[in-house]
């Protein structure tokens, strides 16, 4: 174990931040402004489009929670000091030179000293030609740029389920293989992607194609094809149409090399294509599910509805039974803590002393079940239902409701309720159609109902089914030795997962904080009150 | 004066006098509230039958006796059980102690005396009764449910408070005083 420094490391050093709008990002900053007065510029890269970059950075200085809760904690003077130390960039880390104005550029290759990229998007099964912009073309162009720096340091930001559906403990290196245990080389699978992604396109962009759109809604609008209106959607539902056969074929990719969606797909890809430069000091951290912060900026804080937010807020609904695998551990790990994680990952970096890959997790040190998860969601929300349930039922009836772990699939389950819902809406409108008006409109407005329940069931299906690789599948343990190999002198970075006691977390910090800061509930929410400085 | 000087002063927390104090009630709650509803149904109802059957066929507050009212907890999480301890003392047993008690404490307390609180209720009761009441505790002496991984497996772990003695099973004497006074 060795002595690091923050301070010390980091003083007088220049960084580029990427990515330092969302949710990490922000807090990282904020941890970099207040504790670390000793760093040197901080560089943030921020797309322009209505406000331009400047705008746009003091625009969230104004009215971040987390700044917020920052400059409240210091005076005018010390406040306006902080934000001073940080300049805004326009540029977007998709573009060759980070897009980043030609006058820059020269200054900031000379003056960097360490690029962190937390750029990415964070969307578990999205269209895969923006998480191949984001998540892959990004951290290249990133790399790239930071090879041209004088001091060539790149700490990049990726995710511990890199993994994927490969179980038991899991160590901080970077692996050859897929999780499946196929051989992997990026640079080809690089280029089968790209291929793929361009076949695809040719084919829906095809004149047949859209021919065919054209005639499938004249046959369904019942038109003879004269409509200019019905003209205009083929190319509109041909968009969509790419869309989604975009999203189905970055799935499929991800799941047939055995990762768990095209999120992690795509950060493994790029994890791999970056280990494989040698022009660069690389630095790879890997933080596991980011959730709440609990204790900086402030308990609670929490940002964005795309962790486990979703599966939290069904916990709270009517939905009885989740099915979940035994014993297994679902890594969580508060912002703060990621926060730490990577200002030590910087310091160490700076510094020479760095591991090739860090993981942040709790799975590690102080891991909480995936059943014990549920549970205290089930009671986070028993809590709430009963101080602020708006009527009765809420109070009485879905305070008590409980959401249960189960280890089967229900035979009552929610395909059962869904096929339900879609028969009973189809034959409830086949037998209104001869029946005169006046018997003909209940019955097809329970039909219409049954229908949107159909819909709504359907969705919550689609929810589930996301996140059933890491409640059932993922039997992962992430090793986080990195991280705790630093014995760091400031007690406020010290790492240590251990201390999170996961019952306070979830009842008291993680819970409300989803339900006050990404559910916009109005009845916890009570605004940060302090002013934003001039 | 030091707190040497003066000693370990034991006091009692007795709900008993209520109908909501008694352990029976409390036990009720917890078990009409665990995650399943075939559990809540058949462990409550279990919890009644055995409330009215088991002085008969038991000697009344013996080891088994006792054991047979808790055993009723297993499979319930830690975490279940601390919330609603500490619903049902936020919602029925703190507005019945009386402010007396809460004032004498505090005298006690400010006197230098250390506090030694005895109740026959498991460990969430009284920790979450003292917890609403801001009253500060040296040595909590009560009946503490045994769990393995978070879940209750049903039994007390030593030493164990009896209700009707209310003496600890431990080697250890304790010397109640004043219960009349703080009840």
């Amino acid at each position: 174990m060795s002595d690091l420094s923050i301070r010390e490391s980091l003083r007088g050093q220049n960084l580029l931040i990427t990515g330092a709008s969302g949710f990490i990002g922000k807090v990282y900053l904020a941890m970099l402004l207040e504790r670390v007065p000793e760093t040197g510029l901080l560089y943030l890269l921020l797309r322009s489009g209505k406000r331009t970059a400047t705008q746009r950075l003091a625009h969230m200085f104004d009215t971040s929670p987390v700044f917020l809760a920052v400059w409240s904690r210091c005076s005018p003077e010390v406040a306006q000091r902080m934000r001073n130390r940080v300049q805004a960039i326009a540029g977007d880390v998709c573009l060759p030179n980070l897009g980043i104005a030609d006058d820059q550029l020269d200054a900031l290759r000379t003056n960097l000293d360490l690029v962190v990229n937390l750029a990415g998007l964070v969307d578990f099964d999205p269209d895969i030609r923006e998480a191949y912009a984001a998540n892959i073309q990004g951290p290249i162009q990133v790399a790239n740029f930071t090879a041209s720096c004088k001091n060539s340091r790149l700490l990049h930001v990726s995710t511990a389920y890199v993994s994927g559906t490969k179980g038991g403990r899991i160590p901080e290196l970077i692996e050859t293989e897929t999780p499946n245990g196929q051989h992997f080389n990026p640079h080809t699978e690089l280029q089968s992607l790209q291929d793929e992604i361009a076949r695809e396109v040719d084919q829906s962009s095809a004149p047949h194609n859209l021919n065919e759109i054209r005639r499938e809604i004249c046959a369904r609008e019942h038109d003879c094809g004269a409509c200019p209106r019905h003209r205009c959607m083929a190319p509109s539902l041909a968009a969509s149409r790419l869309r989604a056969s975009m999203a189905a074929l970055g799935s499929h990719r991800a799941r047939e090399l055995g990762w768990t969606n095209t999120y992690t797909y795509s950060k493994a890809l790029s994890e791999r294509l970056l280990s494989t430069r040698t022009d660069l000091q690389l630095c790879i951290f890997r933080p596991a599910i980011v959730e709440s912060a609990n204790r900086y900026p402030f308990t609670g804080w929490n940002e964005g509805f795309n962790t486990s937010g979703p599966i939290i807020q069904l916990l709270g609904t009517w939905l009885r039974r989740v099915r979940v695998g035994t014993h297994k551990a679902i890594d969580l790990i508060p912002v703060d803590y990621v926060a730490k994680g990577l200002v030590i990952a910087s310091a160490s970096l700076i510094r020479g002393r760095h591991a090739p890959v860090y993981h942040c997790g709790s799975s590690d040190h102080n891991p909480i079940t995936v059943e014990r998860c549920v549970e205290l969601s089930a009671l986070a929300h028993r809590q709430y239902w009963k101080q602020h349930g708006p009527s009765w039922l809420e109070r009485r009836v879905l305070s008590r409701w409980d959401a249960r772990p189960v280890t089967s699939e229900p035979w009552m389950g929610i395909s059962l309720w869904k096929w339900l819902s879609s028969s009973i809406s189809t034959m409830s409108r086949k037998v209104a159609l001869p029946l005169p008006h006046a018997q003909w409109r209940p019955l097809h407005s329970f039909g219409r109902r049954c229908g949107i329940w159909a819909r709504k069931l359907a969705r919550l299906e689609m929810v589930l089914k996301t996140y059933e690789p890491f409640l059932c599948e993922s039997a992962a343990v992430f090793e986080c030795k990195g991280l705790r190999r630093h014995h760091v002198i400031e007690p406020e970075f010290s790492f240590a997962p251990e201390d999170i006691d996961w019952f306070d977390y979830m009842l008291h910090c993680h819970i409300p904080g989803i339900r006050k800061w990404c559910l916009q509930d109005s009845k916890t929410r009570d605004p940060i009150h302090v002013q934003p400085t001039a | 004066m030091t707190q040497e000087t003066l000693g370990t002063h034991d006091v009692s927390l007795q709900f008993t006098r209520s109908f909501v104090g008694r352990r029976t009630v409390v036990l009720g709650y917890l078990l009409s509230n665990r995650a399943g509803f075939r559990e809540r149904i058949g462990h409550t109802l279990g919890h009644l039958g055995l409330s009215m059957v088991r002085h008969a066929i038991l000697p009344k507050h013996s080891a088994a006796s006792e054991r047979l009212c808790f055993s009723l907890l297993r499979g319930m999480s830690q975490d279940r059980i601390t919330v609603l301890a500490t619903e049902f003392a936020q919602r029925f047993l703190v507005p019945t102690l009386p402010e007396a008690t809460r004032e004498r404490w505090r005298r006690l307390r400010s006197a230098g005396w250390r506090i030694r609180l005895i109740s026959n209720h498991i460990e969430e009761i009284v920790t979450a009764v003292c917890r609403q009441w801001a009253l500060e505790v040296d040595e909590l002496v009560c009946n503490r449910l045994q769990y393995r991984d978070h879940i209750a497996t049903g039994r007390l772990t030593s030493p164990r408070v009896n209700e009707q003695r209310r003496t600890p099973r431990t080697s250890e004497e304790f010397t109640i005083q004043e219960l009349e006074d703080l009840s």
